[in-house]
């Protein structure tokens, strides 16, 4: 039986474990974690002195302080807390394409960041898109839980047709958390894009946008009279390929990608174009880079 | 402008439906290939604005279906064969003459010249209309009307078929006369005066004929014939570039010297233009005897080639030789030729005189007394049963009458000296001084021979029968005439040589001391009795009529052609056989009842017009200059066609090339 190699290599792996995961906000998180929080609570940065209160905790009260001016004052710490991660993976049947597949592609990518992020002790959730009401996926937290993280991506069913809006609205509804939910798609969708992202938008998620796209995409290699089939909802439409079609064809796909970036970057979206053809290595280790979402 | 077309009306029906469906099978046509891709929402964007087209935005963009329609339309314009011929359309009528002369064997062309004609005859049929007449002819030495005037194209094929090459030499004369005959327009006479010059000139063109000659121009040009409006169209076969020695003459004679000894000729000549090597080889009853080999004989060189023979038997057997021209080239008929010698044969004579000493003299000369058989009677032999038999067998060549008149005349060729054979003739008594005025130069008996200083004590004016022909004339009247009589000729003299008068003789004339008279008895002799001559002539061409003579035998010969294939000929009234199917070439065997081989004659084409197989691209017939057509037009109708079917094919050629483009670009 010939299974699949594995997502990420061992070597991947060991130069992922240097990065981390940069929010563009400051999130509560929902436990101690290794990121500074808004909130002040215990931790060995000093942040601020506040009058004292009935009730405080008398092992904050700086009693040097209290020495110099005769008032109770109370040190306050920086908290540092856990920072979320969400990789929504679309899965639809149109992520089958390319070599290697988008889909694949996507997993290798959320694989990636989920790695980052688990290095660096945040909440790291992956799911794919599902109109289907189920139960928020489980968080895992800590390298330990990498074999969790591998195993939900290889299980992750494929091929499910659910549209993109649905699919976002899904997630937002079962998980009201804030953090950073990257969407790892091909945005090929006839209901539209937007709709997705503004849920994402209004759920005030630090929103990354990655849009993978297969070299038949990006360079069709198509000859003669064609009927072209949608793998999705199977709409076809005739082509007669010819050079002027091939011309058009490149300035519509450019015209969609800088919709999609404009529609985005209004909104405050790093929008990411990648194909797959790129190697995943490279692209967390350069671009997601240069783009912010890690260092 | 016209249009015709093989068609009823089903088929142009079925025609015209054509484009339509080519129209709409260019949209039902499943011809696109199903291709599943990720999402058709780009491609579905990008082809927006043409799926708005509908029918006439696809039909703007689609090149190949406007060119498959406009091929369709070139072929349907093909069949239906346009052209330029007049306003009104009439049947035409063809005549396709085929020469089938030994030249079309020539391989210079795939096949043979003659295979290619029958194509290109073939293909003519097949393009005539429905109401086109056509008649085949042939033609070598003779013409020959295959299949007259018909419409009934597979009777035409079939007829075309049968049509066998000859090895005979070409004369149009004879058919260029029957086709001109038959394709004239009979006379259009508008007696009532109700036909309008138009209809006249239509009518006139209705019986008017195109005559197309397929040949390769190897003939004489027709002199004594005129083509009337007869439109010739000669369809030159073959190349000028060609490969051809032909042996244009060859025969074989005893020697004058040694009489067991044959000596024969032959004549060689290179027909092409460029050197050619040659090797011949002589046979002699088909044992080979002797071969030559010559190289590098230069274009239109003539080899002359003698050999020497010695055979003791040949003057008891007939003695066959064949030379054969060893290298291969284009033509093989003119690469072998035959040749017969057969016993010699005297002729008999018989002089029939009261006595005549110059007469015999000049009989008994060693030049003539040798070759004949010479046998004198006195002047009551005519009276005899011995005569009686001359007048019922041909028995004799020549019996010359010495101032003695038969009752009857003798189935013979005879000479009368100063008497009229029969009551046809008269002669009358010519007065002093008797001159001669007038000698026939061009008959063979007295050309060239000095007559007019002949003295004469007396002579008789002769008037003959019609037909007759002068050959002396004195200054009152003919005094020598030849005459023929069924198949046989009377020389008749007014004059004897000798009179007896006075109980002793007397000479009448001063000729037979004169040079010119030993000279006149052997040319009389050859002419009359065939002195010297073969009983068959030597050099026979393929189809002429072959003469000869036989002493005995019988009424009735065998020839035996060279394929073995037996004909029997009966004697003729003249004692003579005629044989008329000399088609092949080689030895002809001549046998008598008893089966015994009695003489052979040879059929050879060693002629110079058929070797030379170099195609002549124009002949002249009367006073006009017929020129190569270079290739054949079935009629004025299919100058059109052709383009459109080439138009037609280049558009294919421009409809791949932008499928193409299409496809790789």
């Amino acid at each position: 039986m010939i299974t699949d190699p594995p997502l990420l290599s061992p070597e991947t792996l060991g130069r992922l474990e240097r990065l981390e995961l940069v929010t563009r906000k400051i999130f509560r998180g929902r436990m101690k974690g290794e990121r500074r929080s808004r909130r002040k609570g215990q931790s060995v940065e000093f942040a601020d002195h506040r009058n004292y209160v009935s009730g405080d905790d008398l092992r904050f009260i700086d009693w040097n302080l209290y020495a110099r001016l005769d008032k109770l004052f109370l040190r306050l710490y920086m908290e540092e807390e856990d920072l979320h991660f969400y990789a929504l993976v679309d899965s639809s049947p149109s992520m089958k394409f390319g070599q290697p597949t988008k889909l694949r592609y996507a997993k290798q990518l959320a694989a990636a960041l989920g790695y980052i992020g688990l290095c660096r002790s945040d909440r790291i959730k992956v799911e794919a898109l599902t109109d289907k009401p189920s139960a928020p996926s489980v968080a895992m937290r800590g390298k330990a839980s990498l074999w969790r993280l591998m195993h939900q991506l290889n299980t992750m069913p494929d091929g499910e047709s659910t549209s993109l809006d649905a699919g976002v609205r899904n997630f937002c509804i079962r998980n009201p958390g804030k953090g950073i939910v990257v969407l790892i798609s091909d945005l090929m969708d006839k209901n539209g894009y937007e709709g997705a992202i503004r849920s994402l938008v209004a759920r005030q998620y630090d929103v990354y946008v990655i849009q993978v796209l297969s070299d038949e995409e990006l360079n069709p290699d198509l000859v003669g009279d064609l009927r072209l089939v949608d793998c999705e909802d199977g709409d076809t439409a005739d082509v007669s390929v010819t050079p002027r079609l091939l011309e058009k064809y490149q300035a519509t796909l450019q015209a969609f990608v800088g919709q999609v970036r404009q529609f985005c970057a209004r909104r405050g979206i790093v929008h990411m174009t990648c194909a797959t053809s790129q190697n995943v290595d490279q692209l967390v280790g350069n671009y997601l880079r240069s783009r912010g979402l890690v260092r | 402008m016209s249009l015709t077309g093989p068609f009823a009306w089903l088929g142009w029906l079925l025609l015209a439906l054509v484009p339509p469906l080519i129209f709409l099978l260019y949209f039902l046509k499943l011809r696109r290939s199903k291709i599943e891709v990720p999402s058709t929402f780009l491609w579905t964007r990008t082809i927006e604005d043409l799926q708005v087209n509908s029918l006439w935005q696809r039909l703007r963009s689609s090149i190949l279906l406007w060119l498959q329609l406009l091929i369709a339309l070139l072929l349907l314009m093909t069949v239906l064969r346009p052209g330029c011929d007049g306003t009104q359309r009439i049947g035409g009528r063809h005549i396709l003459l085929l020469d089938t002369s030994a030249s079309m064997n020539a391989t210079d062309l795939e096949g043979s010249r003659f295979q290619e004609a029958k194509q290109q005859i073939e293909t003519f049929i097949e393009q005539m209309n429905a109401d086109d007449l056509a008649m085949l002819m042939t033609a070598n030495d003779k013409s020959q009307i295959r299949q007259s005037y018909t419409s009934d194209r597979a009777l035409l094929r079939r007829k075309l078929l049968e049509v066998q090459i000859s090895e005979h030499l070409t004369d149009m004369e004879e058919a260029l006369a029957a086709a001109t005959g038959l394709a004239n327009p009979s006379q259009i006479r508008d007696v009532d005066n109700v036909m309008s010059p138009e209809e006249i000139a239509l009518a006139a063109k209705k019986d008017q004929a195109t005559l197309y000659m397929f040949s390769d121009g190897g003939f004489p040009s027709v002199k004594d014939a005129s083509l009337g409006i007869l439109d010739v169209r000669f369809i030159p076969l073959g190349k000028t570039d060609i490969n051809n020695l032909g042996i244009i003459s060859f025969n074989g004679e005893l020697s004058k010297v040694d009489r067991n000894r044959v000596e024969l000729f032959a004549r060689i000549e290179n027909f092409a233009d460029r050197p050619a090597d040659m090797e011949v080889q002589l046979y002699r009853n088909g044992a080979s005897i002797d071969a030559i080999r010559r190289e590098g004989i230069a274009a239109g060189e003539i080899i002359s080639l003698d050999f020497q023979d010695r055979v003791p038997t040949v003057d008891r057997e007939v003695v066959e030789y064949q030379l054969r021209i060893q290298t291969k080239d284009q033509l093989d008929a003119d690469n072998f030729a035959h040749c017969a010698i057969n016993p010699g044969r005297k002729p008999r004579v018989m002089l029939i005189t009261p006595g005549n000493a110059n007469l015999l003299a000049a009989l008994s000369t060693s030049l003539i007394g040798q070759g004949l058989e010479l046998e004198v009677q006195d002047s009551e032999f005519v009276k005899s049963d011995a005569f009686d038999a001359t007048t019922k067998y041909n028995s004799y060549d020549l019996i010359i009458f010495d101032r003695v008149q038969p009752a009857r005349l003798p189935l013979a060729n005879t000479i009368f000296w100063g008497v009229a054979p029969s009551d046809d003739w008269i002669l009358e008594e010519l007065e002093q001084p008797i001159f001669v005025l007038y000698s026939n130069n061009v008959h063979p008996m007295i050309s060239g021979l000095a007559l007019d200083s002949l003295a004469f004590l007396e002579a008789k004016r002769i008037k003959g029968p019609q037909s007759s022909t002068e050959l002396l004339a004195a200054n009152d009247g003919t005094i020598m005439m030849i005459a023929p009589r069924g198949g046989f000729q009377d020389l008749v003299m007014g004059f004897p040589l000798i009179v007896q008068r006075d109980g002793g003789t007397m000479p009448v004339t001063d000729w037979p001391g004169r040079l010119s008279f030993p000279i006149f008895i052997h040319n009389a002799l050859e002419f009359l009795a065939g002195l010297g001559q073969k009983e068959i002539n030597s050099s026979i061409r393929p189809g002429e009529l072959v003469n000869f003579r036989l002493e005995d035998g019988g009424d009735e010969v065998m020839v035996k052609s060279p394929s073995g294939q037996t004909q029997r000929i009966k004697r003729q009234k003249t004692g003579g056989f005629v044989f008329t199917g000399a088609d092949e070439l080689g030895i002809y065997q001549v046998l008598d009842q008893t089966d015994k081989h009695r003489l052979s004659f040879a059929v050879s084409l060693s002629d110079r017009r058929e070797s030379d197989i170099k195609v002549k691209e124009q002949f002249t017939v009367g006073y006009s200059e017929v020129e190569s057509g270079k290739s054949i037009e079935a009629n004025a109708n299919s100058n059109l066609w052709r383009y459109l079917l080439l138009t037609a094919l280049l558009l294919v050629v421009v409809e791949w090339y932008v499928y193409n483009r299409r496809i790789l670009m």
